[in-house]
């Protein structure tokens, strides 16, 4: 649905270097990274605000032309351009311009939100700026989603509301998709199909979020074994009465303490909480 | 609706086959009963923090052995299961957990007339209650 080639941009502080991404229909793709490794860099390019060298296309449309922009919604991080307005004259806007604007779902979206049609969002609190973002981008029907950090600011009610949102989105046709940036784990455990780790603006090869969860383990043995720091897959060790392994090839350590006869007390996987703060400290390719 | 079950991170055997054989599980306990409708995948994978291609998966699996059935834009239903085979698959559970139970004792260096002892003692507490 979304593919990315060779999008490079070397402008200001954020740059993007070839960068390739293939986000399917119905799956959802996290793209994390740390601050300032180039996210908004990214979905800025991807909205076709920014084009650098590169191709972007939507469904086969480049995403600078009508049908490209007729495929995805966008939720920026900064929305500088609009805050002059207020809700009521952006939902004018979109009302008789839009030709994907669905006014039940706006309607709707308000109320859940509890938003004020008349303030200017430049007065709004950050959060209610973000649910009137929202409110404007969910209640357009378009087959894609380009989300930058969309949680940032919300209460736990707006989180929940989003939540349930983004779940409908995916529900409602096998032809739907979102591509989501965030630095936050929870909200790739609750949301993502695939992962891909943006570092210094190179992005990774996609990974499948289980598959990382499969292969990042906290392993436990009971004796100090010669050499178990550079063992295949490990990444740290610590030591206590046991000794505490964490790996990113848990079949590939456990083989290797097989091969020496050690006793595993015990394994688990990794939380993404866990594995992906290593993961980005690293840049270890996922 | 979300299903009561979830994901053993200690586990070491494959997610998509965790979720199979409890939903599996319901099934034959006739907690869900047929024509029950399941969660879509992805509403299922987001209540469990995994992906859809997992939940599809077991999904899929679950469909080849006959327990549930996709109709296309309605959703995934619970399948009638004849007795038999509801019979045998509740020996087959309740058979692996004895089983694992056992394990766990050798794990523990228990001997046999000690696990035996115990077992004994958890049937009395169980069936006299």
């Amino acid at each position: 649905m979304l593919k990315v080639r060779g999008l490079t941009r070397r402008m200001g502080e954020s740059q993007l270097e070839s960068i390739n991404l293939d986000v399917e229909r119905g799956t959802v793709h996290a793209i994390i990274g740390n601050n300032g490794a180039g996210k908004t860099t990214l979905f800025e390019a991807m909205s076709g605000d920014y084009p650098g060298k590169g191709s972007i296309t939507i469904n086969g449309h480049p995403v600078s032309s009508l049908k490209g922009k007729e495929q995805f919604s966008y939720i920026p991080q900064t929305i500088t351009e609009l805050e002059a307005f207020s809700l009521r004259i952006l939902h004018k806007l979109h009302k008789t311009h839009d030709s994907l604007w669905r006014e039940d779902r706006f309607q709707t979206l308000v109320k859940q939100f509890n938003l004020p049609m008349n303030k200017h969002l430049q007065r709004m609190s950050i959060g209610m700026k973000q649910k009137s973002i929202l409110a404007l981008q969910l209640s357009r029907d378009t087959p894609l989603l380009m989300l930058d950090e969309p949680y940032t600011g919300l209460d736990m009610e707006g989180q929940q509301i989003l939540d349930r949102l983004l779940l409908q989105h995916m529900e409602a046709s096998d032809e739907h998709a979102i591509v989501l940036a965030t630095h936050i784990a929870d909200e790739v455990q609750r949301l993502a199909d695939y992962i891909s780790i943006l570092h210094d603006g190179t992005l990774s090869e996609r990974v499948e979020k289980d598959e990382l969860q499969r292969r990042w383990q906290r392993i436990w043995i009971e004796e100090r074994v010669e050499g178990i720091s550079q063992a295949p897959g490990v990444v740290s060790v610590s030591s206590t009465r046991t000794q505490e392994i964490i790996t990113q090839d848990a079949e590939a350590t456990k083989a290797w303490l097989s091969e020496r006869g050690v006793m595993i007390i015990k394994s688990q996987s990794l939380k993404l909480h866990e594995s992906i703060p290593h993961i980005l400290k690293t840049g270890v390719s996922a | 609706m979300s299903l009561p079950i979830e994901i053993n991170e200690e586990r070491q055997e494959p997610i998509y086959h965790q979720i199979e054989e409890q939903i599996m599980t319901l099934i034959v306990s006739e907690h869900l009963l047929a024509e029950t409708a399941l969660p879509s995948i992805r509403a299922l994978a987001s209540q469990l923090g995994c992906s859809v291609i997992t939940t599809r998966r077991a999904y899929q699996n679950l469909e080849q052995r006959g327990y549930i059935k996709t109709v296309r834009g309605k959703g995934t239903f619970v399948q009638q299961v004849d007795t038999k085979e509801k019979s045998t698959q509740k020996f087959k559970t309740v058979h692996d957990a004895a089983k694992r139970a056992v394990q766990i004792a050798k794990q523990h260096e228990y001997s046999e007339p000690e696990v035996k002892e115990l077992f004994l003692k958890i049937i009395k507490e169980e069936y006299d209650a």
